[in-house]
């Protein structure tokens, strides 16, 4: 059973926040910030696995914009028990973090080789299900924050 | 008598939808993308070096 989405965002972890502002040098409130919107990506996954007939689901994916959440997120399954006990917690299972894999990257790129205007089509459509994901269960203001406040304060692609 | 005047009325900016901001940011992705190599998690990145 997933637990509403303010219980999730209530849960506090300073060791995570405090790791990440200092493995990434920003300050303590915004490394607090980019946890918060981290916990609320994690609601959003585990919500749509929940909904899956076989338990897993499309799978949403992290759009590439939302850099700060990702490496939040690695942040925090460093802490693996933590992670654990909070998936088990708010979730009542583990949500995983499946970063992809040489085949699917290399297979990506003989596509955009072979093929750019329908690779171009094909990522337009899975960014739009994406957006429109986060929009619908989420609301725009944090498709905003996550795709356009984040990217523009944070500068993690070095 | 009613004296009171109508101060010029500024344009008003109709707020964005969301159809209309998940457009915007659609354009913005396919010039902007930034890829962050092998750790890029998104299945959306063509993999180009950013």
């Amino acid at each position: 059973m997933i637990r509403a989405l303010d219980e999730v965002l209530a849960y506090r972890n300073d060791e995570v926040v405090q790791r990440f502002a200092a493995d990434h040098a920003v300050t303590r409130a915004d490394a607090e910030e980019i946890f918060l919107e981290t916990k609320r990506w994690l609601w959003l996954c585990a919500s749509q696995m929940s909904s899956a007939e076989d338990g897993v689901g499309e799978g949403i994916p992290l759009l590439s914009e939302a850099r700060a959440i990702d490496l939040m997120w690695h942040t925090f399954l460093l802490f693996s028990k933590d992670y654990a006990k909070f998936c088990q917690m708010h979730f009542g299972f583990f949500v995983h973090h499946q970063p992809r894999t040489q085949v699917e990257k290399e297979a990506w790129e003989r596509q955009v080789r072979e093929n750019p205007t329908e690779a171009l089509r094909e990522r337009r459509e899975m960014l739009r299900r994406g957006y429109e994901e986060v929009c619908q269960r989420l609301g725009a203001a944090t498709l905003r924050k996550w795709c356009e406040d984040f990217p523009a304060r944070f500068d993690f692609h070095q | 008598m009613d004296e009171r005047t109508l101060e010029p009325s500024e344009p008003q900016t109709l707020p964005e939808t969301d159809e209309q901001l998940i457009e915007r940011l659609l354009a913005k992705a396919d010039l902007d993308h930034k890829c962050c190599g092998r750790h890029c998690s998104s299945v959306a990145c063509t993999g180009e070096a950013g």
